[in-house]
């Protein structure tokens, strides 16, 4: 992980990933879901960028819809995905085909049973390296070296199922490399895998990044691992970004109310003997365009306006930090912090607004 | 851990720092090396049985949360099925108020299965998509014929008759009865069990003094009485009556586990196991179901065995701890000590693991070489000596600490050779008399040792066991390098020690002469051997 967490910051530097007001959309028989509705970030080389959500808030989307890995009944419908500047949506994915690379949540999944892991390497590397015979053989050893499988020359000739869940996620991160990518899309690399392999692979994402100047676009649902894992995040709810800043201001201070909630219900941030907090409600289905702020009807701190606006992002940062929230909290009319309008939501200009409660304290269907 | 009568009494002089503790606290459950062992024997294999739970020993006290942590395939989920008796046990007892529970038939067993229950990962398990979801929490209700209704009559002896209803046997308490008939002079009085969906007004009785029969007759139906159970449990679990309708694919992850819990409830246990009840949901619906099960634990007092591999939420939810690896209980102890001063490097190793502020661990992230290894053939000594950053060496003056390192990790890597399942063709060429492909022996063993000077006699020891590797005999090459450059770790399995009153671990290192293993751990990070 790169140390000046302020990349964004680079003036006259493009950026080797730009997402501009990104919208995805699901058309089913009943409802369009608008599963990413304006997302915008950037990656810069060498620097890992968190997409940090719950189930639901379309960070996986996001993902798929940079690789072009959108299905029927999916289409990018508005933005733009820049690839060093040139971009993508104008169907020029498969010009840079080996740039970008996607390691899955399930690394069973993303390798074939019936051929070797070193197959499966060498695979790539004929594609996107033309590299063949014994130059890719011992390639793929090098590579399985590299992402830290011990006994590599062996373990190149075995069958996926040989490997432990953690060797089967090396190896995958390997196939990913044998394109030679510039960016690694990391969807939930971790999640299937236990606490110890987790600690390794975040130690050879942040190794392989270090060697390679590799940049990372790491998603997880997961506070923990991106608070560990990366340089810069943005938090994702509803289709969009809600608030976005280098990582360890974020979680220092986050100054949207959600983010402050997320933070809130993690275990091991309360102390023991108290209740966790929590957030009433559930993750919304984005069914249209945004016309007022997703997390209002569970915002302990919503007024009314918060209703029939559609928050844009202020600043709320130093300058420069690329530090925004989009919270009617931060804008000019208010401009009140969470501590002040959860104590007195009244002079936001309130006027009895109704708080949903619910009386099965469950989580609503 | 071998858990002598006395001296686990954590719960009475626990610290009170933590969170209340029951202080009359009894084992609920008492484990005494307990085995549980998968044999999968047929004709053609004669693989050794995975030994999923290998000889552990513990109780859990009335009314505590136990936490049961530790990564896949150590076991966890195998000891808590087995504790409710959906796992044989393969040797050991496990003990409830002095009676063995594991070896139960008929009736006894089924008694035994209404005071446990258990909550799974993943709420799908135990729902049953074609069921509407009153349907499912009704099942254990109406596979054991609940209520039984037994009715106790106080004040005279007398029969009891009636159609839905049970006589409670005079020897039996009279608090387990629904139905109390209190019988004096010249009237008698009806209570019924507050817990129960049932009033006063339901029961009607009439006592005949002459031939001392008391005859109740119930004017629900059982079927009644059942669903409204489902209604109260529903509630509970923070759902409501027209949710009975609904089927489970129409519910959200919580909403699921929700009802796997009623369902759990629904015969009034005593003991719940919850296998992971929170893994599964994203961590807002987490906070949610985890403040539920602490309420449900204080309302209606029940003793939690929480097996989870969120160290995080263990944290959070446990009274004590306990720690397995490779089907061994490694160390148990109260939660706020294990977590803040560890004593088994395994536990270090995972606390240092758990990434984030929230984690209790402040020290450098300690990277556990390898995965575990398998069940079926566990190692020799420790079970964690084949990953442990805080492993015993051997007393060779002549071996510096890194060159002992990598021959111990050339071991491991020719362990782990030994026992790789084979490919057919690799059968085949082992069958043949084939040789293995000398170059890839060579390569793992420059990977390790590269140019690195050894001494010679150490030479000689790695010439020869890379020649039986060669030949393909790599257990006996992991045998040679075992007895040249083991250390006691690789041999002893250790002892239970009792590090403070309650709190206990298996790690040689306790001994007199060594330092402990977040030293020890410290030290090799810093690089100044041991």
């Amino acid at each position: 992980m790169s140390d000046d967490a302020s990349a964004a910051d680079r003036p006259g530097v493009d950026p080797l990933l730009r997402v501009e007001d990104l919208r995805t959309v699901f058309y089913t028989e009943r409802e369009e879901i608008h599963a990413v509705d304006g997302v915008s970030f950037d990656v810069h080389e060498g620097e890992t960028v968190g997409l940090v959500g719950e189930s639901g808030s379309g960070k996986s989307v996001t993902a798929r819809s940079i690789l072009g890995l959108v299905d029927e009944p999916g289409r990018i419908e508005e933005g733009a995905i820049y690839y060093r500047g040139e971009d993508l949506t104008d169907d020029n994915w498969d010009t840079h085909r080996g740039d970008i690379a996607i390691v899955f949540q399930d690394p069973g999944g993303s390798l074939n049973p019936v051929y070797t892991v070193g197959n499966q390497i060498r695979e790539a590397l004929r594609i996107h390296q033309g590299l063949r015979g014994s130059e890719a053989r011992e390639r793929a050893v090098d590579l399985l070296e590299d992402v830290g499988i011990p006994d590599a020359r062996r373990r190149v000739d075995e069958y996926p199922h040989q490997l432990s869940g953690g060797m089967q996620q090396r190896a995958v991160i390997a196939m990913a490399l044998a394109c030679d990518p510039d960016l690694l899309v990391c969807d939930e690399p971790t999640t299937a895998l236990d606490v110890t392999i987790q600690a390794q692979i975040l130690d050879l994402l942040a190794e392989l990044q270090r060697e390679e100047n590799l940049a990372i676009l790491f998603i997880t649902h997961d506070m923990g691992v991106i608070e560990d894992a990366t340089d810069r995040v943005n938090v994702i709810y509803a289709g969009e970004v809600v608030e976005r800043g280098p990582t360890e201001a974020l979680f220092e201070s986050p100054q949207h109310p959600y983010t402050r909630a997320l933070l809130d219900s993690i275990p091991g941030r309360t102390p023991p003997d108290e209740q966790l907090p929590t957030i009433e409600g559930e993750v919304p289905t984005p069914a249209g365009p945004a016309t007022d702020c997703r997390f209002a009807p569970r915002c302990p701190a919503a007024v009314d306006a918060c209703r029939t606006v559609h928050p844009e992002h202020y600043d709320v940062g130093e300058a420069g930090t690329d530090r925004t929230a989009a919270c009617l909290l931060h804008g000019d009319a208010h401009h009140y912090s969470f501590e002040e309008a959860l104590a007195d939501p009244e002079g936001l200009g309130r006027h009895g607004r109704a708080r949903e409660s619910r009386t099965d304290g469950g989580d609503r269907s | 851990m071998s858990d002598s009568p006395g001296t686990g009494e954590y719960a009475a002089t626990g610290d009170a720092t933590h969170r209340e503790r029951r202080t009359d606290a009894e084992p609920f459950i008492s484990v005494r090396d307990l085995r549980t062992y998968y044999d999968e024997q047929t004709l053609l294999s004669r693989d050794p049985p995975v030994k999923a739970v290998d000889g552990v020993s513990f109780d859990v006290y009335d009314g505590e949360t136990l936490g049961l942590v530790g990564e896949s395939g150590c076991g966890k989920t195998t000891l808590g099925r087995t504790l409710v008796g959906l796992e044989s046990a393969t040797d050991g007892t496990v003990e409830a108020e002095g009676r063995e529970v594991t070896d139960l038939s008929g009736g006894e067993q089924r008694e035994w299965q209404r005071r446990v229950g258990m909550v799974f990962q993943d709420p799908e398990e135990s729902l049953n998509d074609r069921q509407t979801v009153g349907e499912s929490i009704r099942e254990p209700l109406d596979a054991h014929d609940w209520p039984f209704l037994p009715v106790a009559v106080e004040g005279v002896d007398a029969t009891v008759s009636g159609s839905t209803v049970v006589p409670i046997d005079e020897a039996a308490s009279a608090d387990r009865a629904d139905i109390t008939v209190r019988v004096d002079a010249g009237d008698y009085e009806v209570s019924v069990r507050e817990k129960l969906p049932l009033s006063r007004e339901d029961v009607s009785v009439s006592v005949d003094r002459d031939s001392a029969t008391v005859s109740v007759s119930v004017a629900k139906s059982k079927a009644e009485i059942r669903r409204e159970r489902v209604f109260e449990l529903l509630d509970r679990v923070g759902l409501n009556e027209e949710h009975y309708y609904r089927y489970p694919h129409q519910f959200s992850g919580g909403q699921r586990q929700r009802v796997g819990i009623a369902r759990a409830l629904a015969l009034e246990p005593e003991f719940l196991v919850l296998d992971e009840p929170v893994s599964a949901l994203d961590v807002s619906v987490q906070a949610r179901i985890i403040n539920l099960l602490e309420e449900i634990q204080d309302e209606l007092g029940l003793t939690y065995l929480f097996i989870a591999h969120d160290l995080a939420v263990v944290r959070h939810i446990a009274d004590r701890v306990a720690v397995m690896y490779l089907g061994n209980i490694v160390e148990l102890g109260p939660a706020e000590s294990v977590y803040t001063d560890p004593s088994h490097p395994y536990t270090l190793s995972l606390l240092s693991a758990i990434p984030g502020s929230g984690s209790p661990w402040s020290g450098e992230r300690v990277e556990l070489r390898g995965t575990p290894p398998s069940p079926r053939d566990p190692p020799e000594g420790c079970p964690f000596a084949t990953r442990c950053p805080a492993k015993i060496r051997p007393d060779d003056p002549d071996l510096d600490e890194e060159t002992w390192r990598a021959l111990d990790e050339l071991r491991v890597v020719f362990r782990t050779r030994s026992r790789a399942e084979f490919s057919t063709l690799e059968t085949l060429r082992g069958l043949v008399g084939a040789e293995v492909d000398p170059e890839s022996v060579e390569e793992a063993v420059d990977d390790l040792l590269g140019d690195r000077e050894l001494p010679p006699d150490a030479r000689a020891t790695v010439d020869e066991a890379v020649d039986l590797a060669v030949h393909g005999n790599d257990a006996e090459a992991a045998a040679l390098l075992r007895d040249a450059f083991g250390s006691r770790c690789d041999e002893e399995l250790p002892d239970v020690y009792q590090r403070d009153e309650g709190w206990k671990h298996r790690c040689l290192r306790h001994e007199s002469g060594y330092r402990d293993a977040a030293e020890t751990v410290d030290a090799r990070e810093r690089d100044d051997g041991n």
